[in-house]
């Protein structure tokens, strides 16, 4: 079956809550209306209200009650309407949610996904285009996931929701009704701890994740018209980064570019080149490239500044043969 | 409901207990063995009777730092609390990496809860929230200090709770000052009950100092939570009869605040009226007073000559290990 990532991800949380009567869904407009998105469309009909809710508008409050309502035997997912309003939440995931299973050693735990669309090229302005996933990949006890199409999307959701621990699900708003592709059936779960090599390449590699990987692939398969070697590594997991992944694959090409839409200091991927330096400086053939976002607080609403602001990825295949040529 | 007989004893027993293991505590830490000790001292008349209202089969608690008392009415034992504020391998909160007073075992139905405050007023109506998704009775009793009422996951609990109709008992431990902070520089209004208006959910307010008074009013109200699952507030009233914590000395209070303070002992208070009352002998209290001592005696060299944690478990536990994973 061929979907786009948004009825991918729809599906995704169909099947589970057939599955599993513990899971229920809980966030701001989610029931009567299906979502922002639609990601829950139909689904409070199917469900009842009790288990597909509309929360008041406090995402403290669907974070803090879901997480107490984990703690007691359920497995909630709850739906932040867009990554730029989960900062009201920000202490309930820090200091409690990802720190429970380690501070009550090991007695108990938050089998709980917090879903939330994130990204820009919308003309979202500067609150409905945000890059968030660098603030959490610092809290150890979470999972950062971010998928890169519909078919991972579904089976990377199903693992996540599985999980005894809780996990950020990060779904770029772009990617929803772009990307099309068959998905798997109610039972193909992809691992949330692994990064994907989506292309081998012996030339370059570039690293990403979530929307950019398709448009690494794309650049991937241009330049392989010009007799180049790229490789396309996903990050899948953004927080804990599969190291082990990311050093052979850096490995077989010998040369890294490393691509985010977040903002160029602070980013994940500048994590990912540290490790890279640490571990592997010697066995490559060039400087680490990153290419992200300017420092710049957000990505503006006005169509021109918007691709200001977006014009680094619009270099990619530039800088990929550059890196090549290097 | 049936009534059962209230049993003073027990109830005198907690509080003595509650009250000479805290005493103890701050002897630990001023001898140089326990880093920090927040104290319930004041805290203990409503909390005592409490306990003996809750059914810890069924019901749950979201307790915060000051509740020594309740929490030992509630399945924790006195070697735990040792161990616990001793951080100890076998601290069953937490196996030593919390600081002290910061409560959680599942198996005693009650939640862990961190340092920044009032958090666990959303747990509480989470719990809640799983007990009526499960067809389960039971109530979730959450606490939190006067203090705690300007954070807004306060008032997201209560409304929360309201909007769900969830069974949370939302008690305010108000001492009247946050930390260093006085009550007018926090908030206006002369009690709480204007936030039991604003969420429409029952408020009340009880004298929490007082141990036979607090039964009665607990008693009514439980009784009515668990005939029909509903959220309350619950105000009591209560003192601090100690600074902030042990890394505070406490002498910003004025003279008034302190005299307010010192006359209102929970355990004076209740002593005075067993005695009046003919409900327990003054040669009942001693031995019982005694019998406490002993136990904490015997219970402060356990926890002391209890094993830390080892250095290599500081890795264990970040993620879900083994097979489930």
């Amino acid at each position: 079956m061929k979907l786009n990532m948004i009825d991918a991800i729809h599906l995704g949380l169909q099947e589970e809550l057939v599955r599993d009567e513990k899971i229920y869904l809980i966030g701001e407009d989610i029931g009567r209306k299906g979502g922002a998105f639609g990601a829950t469309k139909g689904l409070q009909e199917q469900f009842g209200a009790d288990r597909v809710m509309d929360a008041p508008l406090a995402e403290s409050g669907i974070v803090g009650m879901a997480l107490g309502s984990a703690m007691a035997g359920m497995r909630p997912v709850c739906e932040i309407q867009f990554a730029d309003f989960i900062f009201p939440a920000f202490n309930q995931i820090y200091s409690e949610v990802s720190k429970l299973r380690y501070r009550t050693n090991n007695d108990f735990e938050a089998p709980m996904v917090i879903r939330a669309p994130y990204g820009g090229g919308i003309q979202g302005g500067l609150y409905h285009s945000q890059s968030i996933e660098s603030f959490f990949a610092h809290m150890p006890g979470l999972r950062v996931v971010i998928p890169s199409g519909p078919r991972d999307a579904k089976a990377l959701l199903k693992t996540a929701i599985r999980s005894n621990d809780p996990v950020l699900f990060l779904e770029h708003k772009k990617a929803y009704r772009s990307l099309v592709e068959v998905v798997g059936d109610a039972e193909e779960c992809f691992p949330i701890d692994q990064a994907i090599m989506k292309k081998q390449g012996t030339d370059c590699l570039i690293i990403t994740y979530g929307l950019f990987v398709s448009k690494a692939v794309k650049v991937a398969e241009k330049l392989a018209e010009e007799g180049y070697s790229v490789g396309v590594l996903d990050l899948v997991s953004i927080y804990p980064l599969d190291q082990a992944t990311i050093l052979d694959a850096a490995k077989a090409s010998g040369k890294v570019l490393l691509l985010s839409e977040g903002n160029k200091e602070g980013n994940v991927i500048s994590e990912v080149a540290a490790v890279l330096a640490e571990e592997i400086l010697f066995e490559l053939d060039a400087p680490i490239k990153r290419l992200a976002a300017p420092d710049v607080p957000a990505v503006p609403n006005a169509k021109t500044l918007e691709d200001a602001y977006l014009h680094f990825s619009e270099t990619l295949e530039e800088e990929t043969r550059a890196l090549i040529l290097f | 409901m049936q009534k059962t007989a209230i049993n003073y004893e027990k109830m005198y027993e907690l509080l003595i207990l509650a009250r000479k293991i805290d005493e103890r505590f701050w002897q630990l830490n001023r001898a140089g063995e326990a880093p920090f000790v927040i104290s319930g001292k004041g805290h203990e008349g409503f909390q005592v009777a409490l306990a003996q209202l809750l059914n810890q089969k069924i019901d749950w608690m979201a307790p915060y730092y000051r509740d020594l008392p309740l929490v030992l009415g509630f399945g924790e034992t006195p070697k735990s609390v040792f161990l616990n504020l001793l951080s100890k391998a076998d601290d069953t909160n937490s196996g030593g990496r919390q600081m002290a007073f910061h409560w959680g075992n599942q198996a005693n139905h009650i939640l862990s809860h961190s340092s920044p405050v009032t958090t666990q007023f959303l747990h509480a109506c989470g719990v809640a929230l799983a007990l009526k998704k499960q067809g389960q009775p039971g109530i979730v009793v959450t606490t939190v200090g006067d203090g705690s009422t300007s954070q807004g996951d306060f008032h997201e609990a209560l409304n929360f709770a309201s909007v769900f109709n969830l069974p949370v008992l939302f008690i305010i431990e108000n001492n009247h000052i946050a930390m260093s902070v006085a009550q007018e520089d926090q908030y206006k209004q002369k009690d709480f009950s204007g936030f039991g208006q604003a969420y429409q959910i029952k408020y009340a307010k009880i004298d929490g100092t007082n141990v036979m008074s607090s039964y009665q009013d607990l008693q009514k109200i439980i009784e009515e939570m668990r005939a029909e699952p509903q959220p309350v507030l619950v105000e009591a009233d209560v003192v601090r009869l100690t600074a902030h914590s042990s890394d505070d000395d406490g002498s910003y209070l004025n003279e008034q605040e302190r005299n307010y303070q010192e006359n209102k002992d929970p355990v004076t208070i209740f002593q005075q009226e067993l005695l009046a009352q003919q409900l327990l002998s003054q040669e009942k209290m001693t031995e019982i007073e005694e019998q406490i001592s002993d136990l904490i005696d015997e219970v402060t060299e356990e926890a002391l000559a209890a094993a830390d944690p080892a250095a290599d478990t500081l890795e264990q536990f970040v993620y879900e290990e083994g097979e489930g994973k």
